[in-house]
């Protein structure tokens, strides 16, 4: 065989580019999205350091350079709060999420009677498909000035609660929601994992006379770490991120309850809405991508060296 | 595991106690809204929201009806981005995937480069925001919900892979000799085969679109355009706003208003936007496994 020239590697690259032209076709519309969709708002970035005027656009609007960011630094108490809750959540639902669902995947992994597990499963999975907006209604029913547990917690201590007002019940109040909606669905994931495990692993250590404690200490719990902790690390790119639903929609966009509810994403919804200096919340979206990008490569690189078929580039 | 000659024990006993209770949290609020749709108002101001009302009624339901045309008009704009949204979707992913998962072609890790470069940076929301207005006009324009989500990054991955795990190249290569196209290959080979997959993916965006209020309350102003989600929040709105300015109504208005049972007419509402997925979404139960262990695989 003749030595590769790089003109014939560059013929062959053609060549089967040329093969292959019957695909272009369909990647075409989904590249025509990206670039509308995805790139050019990355374009549109540059908003972080303008003053922006809408009959101008953004291309034309007059450089301000870093005075955007000035927000970040001299308004510190607002933005301090907003960086606060959104990680502080965040490492939150993670950690409390995490326990639910493998603590439930578990119960309904070592429950016998299948059928049960069958019903019990696709009721608990129906708040997953319940939207935030009817999610928020229902919490008014539940702990608004006239709802069932505000009443019942009257009955009981003679005590009447605003909850609404009150910005120290919510940590409790949206993790409770956040369990309620996302642990039935999250538990599927573990449950197939726990069901494809190495079933003679458990019969072996019944018959070495393991107790079911004992089984599901030394054996689950370890058989699941691997995926657990590959999950948590690559989860970290969205530390900065937050779920509006649960934010501004349950939490009713309340401002007295800003201290403990408003996260960064909340805060650019609500800015937006009010379309409020958008150069300001430009350079919010910026910082908030920044750390979310530096986040996702060292994740990346962290994965790639400890299990490099988890890792995503 | 569960096998036949298990006995039942006390642990099993106590452990379906549990599950039972979790799954009770799960399913009594949704019953609390099903029941005060049909409880009385006066029952409500006496006891709250209350399992156990004094006295019932069909009075939210009568009332529904009042809310008619917006019902209607919430129902076809949800309708229309839920099944326009998720088959616009399900099209471009599955036709980008289709393309990337053939591992002979040498421009596969461009096309995956770009899509991993979206993964790590983004517009951000107000650079979006901008851009769909300004740019692209997209400003009380329904296109707004459905174009944009067009392709999902993510499922491209998933796609994919699901691809090169069951479609063996080798069939495509055979199939090409005999000289099938492209567009067959992808129509009657690769989709057929991808239906578990496509029915968990379809079926995630579906439930996606339905429950999706951040777009319309973004872009939309247009009373024409207010989805069930928007029409949720529009009417907790209104009622209190009609409530606290009864002057400005006709005798008769405010007559009906004053009459009106607020929280069941709500919560009527509410069931008639919940309903349609919490009927629907059992029957796509078996597709979560197979879908969330799909998302688990390598990019």
């Amino acid at each position: 065989m003749k030595p590769k020239t790089k003109l014939g590697r560059r013929s062959e690259l053609a060549n089967n580019l040329w093969r292959h032209r019957g695909l272009v076709p369909f990647v075409i519309p989904g590249l025509i999205l990206v670039i509308m969709f995805e790139y050019i708002p990355m374009y549109g970035q540059i908003l972080a350091f303008k003053r922006f005027d809408f009959r101008l656009g953004i291309t034309d609007s007059p450089w301000v350079g870093l005075d955007n960011f000035k927000f970040l630094f001299q308004n510190s108490t607002i933005a301090w709060r907003m960086i606060r809750n959104t990680v502080g959540y965040y490492f939150l639902f993670t950690a409390v999420g995490l326990v639910c669902n493998i603590t439930l995947a578990i119960a309904l992994y070592e429950c016998v009677s299948r059928r049960f597990v069958k019903v019990s499963q696709t009721i608990m999975i129906m708040p997953t498909f319940i939207s935030y907006i009817a999610v928020a209604m229902i919490l008014r029913g539940l702990i608004g000035g006239n709802g069932l547990i505000t009443n019942l917690i009257e009955f009981v201590t003679g005590e009447n609660i605003m909850f609404y007002t009150q910005a120290k019940y919510w940590p409790l109040i949206l993790t409770l929601v956040n369990v309620w909606k996302g642990t039935g669905y999250g538990s599927i994931l573990y449950l197939a994992y726990l069901t494809g495990m190495d079933q003679e692993l458990f019969e072996a250590a019944a018959i070495d006379g393991a107790t079911k404690w004992q089984r599901i200490k030394y054996i689950t719990i370890p058989l699941l770490s691997n995926i657990v902790a590959i999950r948590l690390l690559m989860g970290l790119g969205g530390i900065m991120n937050s779920n509006t639903g649960l934010f501004y929609q349950v939490t009713g966009n309340i401002g007295l309850l800003y201290s403990t509810t408003q996260t960064i994403d909340a805060y650019v919804l609500n800015a937006m809405m009010n379309s409020s200096n958008f150069g300001a919340t430009a350079a919010v979206t910026l910082f908030q991508n920044a750390i979310g990008t530096f986040m996702l490569i060292v994740v990346n690189l962290v994965v790639k060296k400890i299990s490099p078929e988890h890792s995503i580039f | 595991m569960s096998t036949e000659n298990k006995k039942i024990n006390i642990n099993q006993v106590i452990l379906m106690i549990a599950l039972s209770i979790f799954t009770l949290v799960c399913v009594l609020p949704v019953l609390l809204v099903v029941i005060v749709s049909f409880s009385t108002e006066a029952s409500i101001t006496e006891k709250g929201f209350s399992f156990f009302p004094t006295g019932w009624t069909l009075d939210g339901y009568k009332y529904l009806l009042t809310f008619k045309d917006s019902l209607i008009t919430g129902y076809m704009v949800t309708i229309f981005e839920t099944v326009f949204g998720t088959l616009l979707s399900l099209l471009v992913t599955s036709m980008y995937s289709f393309a990337l998962a053939r591992r002979s072609w040498r421009a596969r890790g461009f096309l995956t480069g770009i899509l991993i470069t979206c993964m790590l940076f983004n517009g951000g929301a107000v650079a979006t925001y901008i851009i769909n207005t300004n740019v692209y006009q997209f400003r009380n324009n329904l296109l707004v919900l459905i174009i944009p989500g067009g392709l999902s990054v993510g499922n491209v991955i998933i796609m994919r892979t699901f691809i090169n795990s069951n479609i063996p190249e080798a069939l495509i290569d055979a199939a090409k000799i005999d000289g099938a196209s492209e567009g067959y290959l992808y129509w009657r080979v690769t989709i057929p085969l991808m239906k578990p997959c496509l029915a968990s993916i379809g079926f995630m965006g579906a439930v996606g679109h339905w429950n999706q209020w951040y777009t319309s309350m973004l872009y939309f102003d247009d009373p024409k355009l207010t989805s069930l989600q928007l029409l949720l929040v529009r009417i907790e709105k209104d009622l209190e706003y009609l409530k606290s300015n009864l002057a400005t109504l006709t005798a008769e208005e405010s007559q009906m208003l004053l009459e009106m049972p607020s929280d069941s007419v709500r919560m009527a509402i509410l069931l008639a936007t919940l309903g349609p997925m919490l009927v629907i979404y059992p029957f796509f139960q078996k597709y979560f496994t197979k879908g969330m262990t799909m998302g688990a695989v390598k990019g």
